[in-house]
C-alpha cells in the first residue's frame, strides 16, 4: 500500500533522510519512532506529498506520489502534530469541506459524518467555530475529517498530543479498526508505550537512516547483544545511543536493514 | 540624588529589549539578502526624506496648527469609541509572566508600560517629523511636537483602559456616551457657526472651524500640541513645549493618584492581544466583531468546479464571516476622506464625489489587496494542508483567487455607485470600467500571491522600529507597482496596436480586453506553479 523507495531529502548542505526505504502493506501499523531531528517528520512529509523528495519512489496505493499526486492523495490521510483548522468554520464544516474536496457523496459523507462526531464526542461541538476549541478538540476535528473518505493509507504525526484519556482510548480502537479493515497506517511518535501497543512494524530513524525497520517481535532478534525480555525503550536507546557513537556503524547497520524492508 | 522612577530591573529590561531590536536589525544584515534589503531601504527612505526636503519652499505652520489638533482629537474619540468594559492596559506576554508576580509595586509596572510605550513613539516621531518638515518652521519642533502629541495620544488611551477596567460597566458606558455626545455637539454647534460666517481668504473652514468658542474648548489640550509642531521660534517651541509636557505629567500624575489595580483586566487584554497577533501572523486580520453572531452566517457550498468549489467555499464563508469589520474600515476610509474634502471648502457636488473617491480608489487598489487575504496568504499555516488535498494546483490556485476578486469588486462597485451617482462618470467609462474591473482585481490579487509565494512573510506586526519588516514591504510595493506597470503596459500596447490597425475605438478596447484575460490566464498558471513549488517545510515564514 505504502512504497517508499531509496528516498533522500536534502536541505541545502543538510542530508534529513537518505536512502530510506521500506514498506507498508495493508493491514500493517508501521510505527515510526526517533530522536528529534531523525527524519521522521519529513519522511511523512514528503509521502504526503507536502514538501517534494530529492530522491527516490514514494508511492502510495500504487500512485507515485511525485508523478500522480491527486490520485495518490486521495487514497491516503494525513493528521499532522498540530492541526491548523479553518478558524472561521464550525466543526461540521470543516467535515463538509473535506466531503466536498475528497468527493465524498453527499448522503455517505452526512452518515459517517454523524458517526464521527458521536464516536469522538464532538457532538456538542458540531456548531462549535475552530478558533474556540481546545487543543485536544481541534485534534479530534482533524482525526475526524481524516477518516471521512475512509483512506486506504492514514499517516499520523504525534497523534495523542492534547487527546483526553476516552479520545486516546477510541483513537487506538480507530487505528486497530481501520488496519483490520484493510487499511495501513504510519505512526510517527515519541511515546514508545503507544508505539508498543499498537503498531505490528516498527522503523528506528536516526540521522536521517534506518536503524532497524521490520515486525516488532523481530525487534529484539535484530539486536542480539540485548536480553530477549529487553523492552521497546532499551532497544530504542541501545540502537539510537550506538549509532551517535559510532556513525559509521551507523550507516551500514541502517543500509543493511533498509534493504530489507517490511517484509 | 536622583529619584527612583523605576526599579533599576525594569531599566535593565528597557535597555536589554532595545538591545535585542539593534541585534536583530544586525543579524537581518549578516546575509546578502539582509543587506541588500537594508541598502535598498536605506535608498527608498533617502528619496523619500529627500522628497521631502525638496517640497520645503516655505513653511506652513499653519496648516499644522489647523489639523494636527482634528487629527489628536478624531484620534481620541476613536480610543473612546472603541474602549469596551473590562478593558485593561496591554502588556507583552512575558511581561504578565515575569513581572506581574515579580517584586514590582502596582505604580511601578504602569510606570514601566508608560516609560515603554514613550520609547516606541521616538522612532515614530521622527518618522512623523519628516513627514510634517515642509510645513514647520524648525524640524525639532516638529519632532518635540509630535513625540508629545503621541505620547498624550497613548497616555489617554492607558487612561480610558483603566478607567474601563475598573469601573462598573454600566458606569462606564454612560460617561463614555455622555463624553462622545459632548464632543459631536460642540463640533456640531461650532460647523453651524463656521458655515454661517463667509468663506475667510486665507485659512480655510477648519481655522474658522478652529477658532469659535466650541472649537476652542475641545480642542484646547490638542491646540498645545499643534502649536508646539508649529513653533516659529526657539522661545515659542520652549513655552509650547514645556505645556505640553506638563499636560502629560499631569496625565500620569493623574493615574498614579487613582491607582486603580488593573492587573486582572490586563491580564486577559494581554491574552487577547496575544491572540489577535498570532491570528495576524497566520495571515488572518483579526477583523471579526464580538457581538455579531457568525455562525448565522452559513456555509457557502459552491459546485465542484473541478475542484475549485470546495476551496472557494471555505474561502468565501471565512470572508463573509469576517466582513463585519471589513465593512466598518471602508465606512471609515470614506467618512475620513470625504470629511476634510468638505471642510476645506469644496461645494460643487462633483468634485467632492471625485476628491473622495481618487484616493479611495487608489487606497482600493494598491492597498486592500494587501488587508483581504482570503487567499494563499491567509493559509500561511496551512499550506500543508493545502498540499494533501487531492486537488490540482492550478484548481487549488483558482479556489484561492475567487474570493478576494469577489470581494473587492464588490466595495469597488459601491465606490463606483458614488462616483456614478454624482455623474462623476460618462456611461461609456462606466461600461469599460466596469468590463476590465474583474480583470484588474485578478491582476492584482495573482500578482500579490505570486510575490508571496516566490518571498513568503507574514504579515508583519512589527512597531516603527523593525526597520527590515518596514523595508520589506516598501521593496515588494515597489515590486508590485512596476510588475503592475509592465502588465498593465503590455494590454494596453495590445489595444492601442488593435485600435491603429482597424481604426476602431471599439476594437481596441476589445483587444486590451483580451489581452489583459491572457495575460490573467499566464498569472494563474505561474501562481500555480509557485504553490507547487512552495516547500512549507524551509518556506514557510518563521
Amino acid at each position: 500500500m505504502i512504497v517508499v523507495e531509496n528516498y533522500h531529502k536534502v536541505y541545502d548542505k543538510t542530508i534529513a533522510v537518505s536512502g530510506l526505504s521500506f514498506t507498508v502493506e495493508a493491514g500493517q501499523v508501521l510505527g515510526l519512532v526517533g530522536p528529534n531531528g531523525a527524519g521522521k517528520t519529513t519522511t511523512i512529509r514528503a509521502i504526503t506529498g507536502i514538501i517534494p523528495p530529492t530522491r527516490g519512489q514514494l508511492s502510495v496505493a500504487g500512485h507515485d506520489v511525485v508523478a500522480d499526486p491527486v490520485q495518490a492523495k486521495r487514497r491516503f490521510a494525513y493528521i499532522p502534530d498540530e492541526p491548523k483548522l479553518f478558524e472561521l468554520l464550525t466543526v461540521t464544516e470543516h467535515l463538509k469541506f473535506t466531503a466536498q474536496a475528497y468527493e465524498v457523496p453527499a448522503d455517505v459523507a452526512a452518515e459517517r459524518t454523524e458517526d464521527l462526531l458521536k464516536r469522538f464526542d464532538l457532538i456538542e461541538k458540531r456548531d462549535a467555530l475552530a478558533q474556540e476549541l481546545s487543543r485536544g478538540m481541534r485534534q479530534k476535528v482533524a482525526i475526524c475529517c481524516a477518516y471521512l473518505h475512509a483512506p486506504d493509507a492514514i499517516f499520523f504525526d504525534e497523534p495523542l498530543t492534547g487527546l483526553d484519556p476516552r479520545a486516546i482510548r477510541t483513537l487506538k480502537d480507530s487505528i486497530r479498526e481501520r488496519a483490520e479493515n484493510g487499511a495501513a497506517v504510519v505512526i510517527s511518535s515519541h511515546l514508545l508505550s503507544l508505539v508498543e501497543d499498537l503498531c505490528t512494524h516498527l522503523l528506528i530513524l536516526n540521522r536521517g537512516q534506518s536503524l532497524f525497520c521490520g515486525p516488532l517481535h523481530e525487534l529484539r532478534s535484530a539486536f542480539s547483544e540485548l536480553s530477549a525480555d529487553a523492552s521497546l525503550e532499551d532497544v530504542f536507546f541501545y540502537a539510537t545511543d550506538n549509532a551517535h557513537a559510532d556513525s559509521s556503524d551507523t550507516t551500514s547497520l541502517g543500509a543493511a536493514v533498509t534493504d530489507e524492508g517490511v517484509p | 540624588m536622583i529619584p527612583r522612577i523605576l526599579p533599576p530591573a525594569l531599566w535593565a529590561l528597557h535597555w536589554l529589549t532595545f538591545r535585542a531590536r539593534v541585534r536583530k536589525i544586525c543579524r537581518g544584515c549578516r546575509t546578502v539578502r539582509g543587506a541588500l534589503g537594508l541598502l535598498a531601504g536605506i535608498a527608498i527612505f533617502g528619496g523619500w526624506m529627500t522628497m521631502f526636503f525638496v517640497q520645503r519652499h516655505h513653511a506652513q505652520p499653519q496648516f499644522v496648527r489647523d489639523y494636527v489638533p482634528f487629527g489628536l482629537l478624531m484620534m481620541c474619540v476613536l480610543s473612546l469609541v472603541f474602549s469596551k468594559s473590562g478593558q485593561g492596559i496591554a502588556f507583552q506576554p512575558a511581561e504578565v509572566e515575569f513581572l506581574f508576580p515579580g517584586p514590582f509595586r502596582r505604580r511601578d509596572l504602569l510606570l514601566h508600560r508608560i516609560v515603554g510605550n514613550s520609547l516606541m513613539l521616538v522612532p515614530t516621531s521622527l518618522m512623523f517629523s519628516l513627514f510634517f518638515y515642509p510645513h514647520v518652521t524648525y524640524w525639532l519642533a516638529g519632532f518635540a511636537g509630535t513625540f508629545l502629541a503621541l505620547q498624550f495620544q497613548t497616555m489617554f488611551q492607558v487612561t480610558v483602559s483603566l478607567l474601563a477596567g475598573a469601573v462598573r460597566e454600566r458606569l462606564f458606558s454612560f460617561t463614555r456616551l455622555a463624553m462622545a455626545v459632548l464632543i459631536v455637539v460642540g463640533l456640531a454647534v461650532s460647523l453651524s457657526i463656521t458655515l454661517d460666517a463667509p468663506l475667510p481668504d486665507s485659512g480655510g473652514r477648519i481655522s474658522q472651524l478652529r477658532d469659535t468658542w466650541p472649537g476652542r474648548v475641545i480642542l484646547f489640550p490638542f491646540d498645545i500640541f499643534g502649536k508646539t509642531m508649529a513653533a516659529t521660534s526657539p522661545v515659542e517651541l520652549a513655552v509650547w513645549g514645556l505645556l505640553g509636557t506638563a499636560i502629560n505629567v499631569l496625565l500620569v500624575g493623574m493615574l498614579f493618584l487613582l491607582d486603580l489595580d488593573f492587573r486582572e483586566a490586563s491580564l486577559k487584554t494581554s491574552q487577547r492581544m496575544q491572540q489577535r497577533l498570532q491570528s495576524i501572523r497566520s495571515g488572518r486580520l483579526h477583523w471579526t466583531g464580538g457581538s455579531i453572531n457568525i455562525r448565522r452566517l452559513r456555509y457557502i457550498s459552491l459546485p465542484w468546479l473541478r475542484g475549485a468549489g470546495p476551496v472557494a467555499s471555505y474561502q468565501m464563508t471565512t470572508a463573509l464571516r469576517s466582513a463585519k469589520g471589513m465593512i466598518g474600515m471602508m465606512l471609515f476610509i470614506l467618512v475620513t476622506a470625504g470629511l476634510p474634502m468638505f471642510l476645506v471648502g469644496r461645494s460643487n457636488a462633483g468634485n467632492v464625489a471625485a476628491s473622495v473617491a481618487a484616493p479611495a480608489l487608489m487606497f482600493v487598489l494598491f492597498f486592500f489587496p494587501q488587508f483581504v487575504q482570503f487567499d494563499y496568504r491567509g493559509d500561511v499555516d496551512r499550506m500543508g494542508l493545502l498540499k494533501t488535498l487531492p486537488l490540482r494546483p492550478i484548481a487549488i490556485t483558482c479556489g484561492q483567487l475567487v474570493t478576494p476578486v469577489v470581494f473587492l469588486l464588490v466595495v469597488e462597485l459601491l465606490l463606483i455607485s458614488v462616483m456614478a451617482v454624482s455623474g462623476v462618470l460618462s456611461t461609456t467609462v462606466l461600461l469599460n470600467v466596469l468590463a476590465f474591473l474583474p480583470l484588474v482585481n485578478l491582476m492584482l490579487f495573482a500578482i500579490e500571491n505570486l510575490m508571496w509565494l516566490l518571498y513568503p512573510c507574514r504579515t508583519a506586526v512589527a512597531g516603527a522600529a523593525d526597520i527590515q519588516a518596514m523595508v520589506r514591504q516598501m521593496l515588494l510595493m515597489l515590486l508590485k507597482m512596476i510588475v503592475l506597470s509592465l502588465v498593465f503596459g503590455a494590454a494596453i500596447a495590445v489595444g492601442a496596436v488593435a485600435w491603429l490597425i482597424a481604426d476602431s475605438v471599439a476594437i481596441g478596447v476589445v483587444a486590451a480586453w483580451f489581452a489583459c484575460a491572457g495575460i490573467c490566464v499566464g498569472l494563474i498558471r505561474l501562481v500555480a506553479q509557485a504553490f507547487n513549488r512552495f516547500d512549507p517545510a524551509t518556506d514557510t515564514p518563521a
